[in-house]
Order: C-alpha cells, then sequence, then structure tokens
C-alpha cells in the first residue's frame, strides 16, 4: 500500500461512525447542577439585599446623626475641657 | 411532537418536562460533537452537562433568529473549544500544577490515543491516527470537519452554526482534509512505503 492510499483509509476511517451513548445519569447531573445553580443564584441576591440594606442603616444612622448634632445648640458643644486650671 | 421552539418556551417557564425530552432529543449530538472536539469520554460528559445548563438558563433570551438545533451545536462548539482552551492553559501551568490524577497517578492530560466508541471495530486503529491530526488543526478548521465529516451536518447548517457562508465552509473543509493528509505524513512518514 503507498503513501496515498494509506492516507486515503486514515481519511475515511469514520466512515459509517455510530454516535456514542452519554452516559445513564447525565440527566440527572444536569438537574442536579440547575438545582445547585438557582440555590447559588438566590444566595447571591440574598447577599446583595443584605448588603444593600446594612448600607442604607448606616447612612441613615450617620444622617439622623448629622442632623440631631446640627439642631443643637451651640453652647453645648463648647464646653470648657476643664473647670479647674490650678494643676499643684 | 412538539416543536423544538415550544419546548424552549416551555423550558423557560422552569417546566422539567421539557428540557427532558430536549435532552432526550439532543444529548447525543450534543455528546458526540463535544467528545470529537475533548477526545476524551469524562470531558465530554462536564460539556454536555454544562450545555444543558446553558440552554435552561438562557432558555428565556432565546429570541428564534437561528433554529433551536444551530443554537444547541453553537453552544457545544463554544463551550468545547473553551475547554480546550482552558486544559492547554492548565498545561502550560504544568510547572506548578501535577499533571498527574491524584488518586490514580494516570496522565491527566493524556490524548496520546483516543478511541471513539462509535468507530467499526476495522477502523479503530486508523481512526485513532486521524483523531490525533485533527486535535491539531486550528479551530476553525477543527470544527467545520468535526461538524461536517464526524457529525454528517450539511455545509449550509455548519455555516449557520459558525455564523459564516457554505462558500466559506466549503473552502476551509478543503483546506482541513490537506492539512490532515500533510500532518498524516508528517506523523508518519514510513507508513504506506512497504506494507
Amino acid at each position: 500500500m503507498n503513501m496515498e492510499e494509506w492516507k486515503k483509509d486514515i481519511m475515511g476511517s469514520l466512515d459509517g461512525i455510530q454516535r456514542a451513548e452519554p452516559p445513564a445519569d447525565l440527566f440527572a447531573k444536569i438537574q442536579d447542577s440547575i438545582v445547585h445553580s438557582e440555590a447559588v443564584k438566590k444566595i447571591k441576591w440574598q447577599l446583595v439585599a443584605a448588603s444593600v440594606i446594612i448600607i442604607l442603616g448606616c447612612n441613615l444612622f450617620v444622617a439622623k446623626d448629622y442632623l440631631t448634632t446640627k439642631n443643637q445648640p451651640k453652647q453645648e458643644l463648647q464646653l470648657p475641657y476643664s473647670s479647674n486650671f490650678n494643676i499643684y | 411532537m412538539t416543536k423544538d421552539e415550544s419546548l424552549i418556551e416551555a423550558i423557560a417557564r422552569q417546566e422539567n418536562s421539557a428540557l427532558a425530552i430536549l435532552y432526550e432529543r439532543y444529548s447525543k449530538k450534543v455528546y458526540n460533537t463535544a467528545i470529537s472536539y475533548l477526545q476524551n469520554a469524562e470531558d465530554a460528559e462536564e460539556v454536555t452537562q454544562d450545555v444543558f445548563t446553558t440552554i435552561y438558563q438562557k432558555a428565556s433570551k432565546y429570541r428564534g433568529e437561528a433554529k433551536v438545533s444551530t443554537w444547541i451545536y453553537r453552544v457545544t462548539v463554544n463551550k468545547s473549544l473553551d475547554m480546550i482552551r482552558r486544559k492547554n492553559s492548565e498545561k502550560r501551568k504544568g510547572f506548578f500544577v501535577s499533571l498527574y490524577k491524584k488518586d490514580s497517578g494516570d496522565l491527566a492530560y493524556d490524548q496520546s490515543t483516543f478511541d471513539h466508541p462509535g468507530v467499526k471495530l476495522e477502523h479503530k486503529e486508523n481512526a485513532q491516527q486521524l483523531f490525533k491530526v485533527i486535535n491539531e488543526l486550528p479551530d476553525k478548521q477543527k470544527s467545520v470537519f468535526i461538524l461536517t465529516q464526524v457529525e454528517g451536518l450539511p455545509q449550509v447548517e455548519v455555516a449557520e452554526i459558525l455564523n459564516t457562508t457554505r462558500k466559506a465552509v466549503e473552502s476551509v473543509l478543503a483546506r482541513a482534509k490537506q492539512n490532515l493528509r500533510k500532518k498524516l505524513e508528517k506523523y508518519y512518514p514510513n507508513r504506506g512505503d512497504n506494507n
């Protein structure tokens, strides 16, 4: 057999190829993976929602604190550091 | 028989029975395409799993611009090529990561010989040599050769899958065959001389 014939044989080796069967449990694995990815997606959204609530809460707290401080009379804020200056 | 498009609509409504029917219809096609690219049953199984999970998740975004079969083949080709790229990049990191499996000690990336389970017994050895050289083709030539010669799809459908024209598929296929012959001659220079 010369090289050309050999190459022709090789190139024709896929003629009449049959389809291979996927593993029997593959569909069950796919269903598991879908359930798992849905659960992960849900957890991700819960984490995002929790983060937003925490950030909003912190901002509200700071804003409320700022507004309360702003409304206090100035005198209250300017208390002397010490009432007794006699150290000895 | 339910149309593929109706099945996709049902999958978008998260009906598992529709996914089961679609799986029954396409799992062999997806698995066989993947196994021809990856030349490894475990990897083909992983890609098939990934393809059907993607179909389930993206079904609501399917707009019917391409046939469902075209869409499924397109997802399969992309996932298979992605896995080949990932495996090649892992191989390059072999200096840091072991190339051997922990449990068995076998090579994790051994693709020296691949036995396609659907090849006729008398063609096994020849098909092994052919798959070895298919593995070295550039992505486009590999895709065209696998889809037309192994999967047996018409050139028009392959053109739709790869988003190109039938003429382009025809010329890429000719180039792929020419390259395969050259590579066979390079790897087995003494074959066919005296036997």
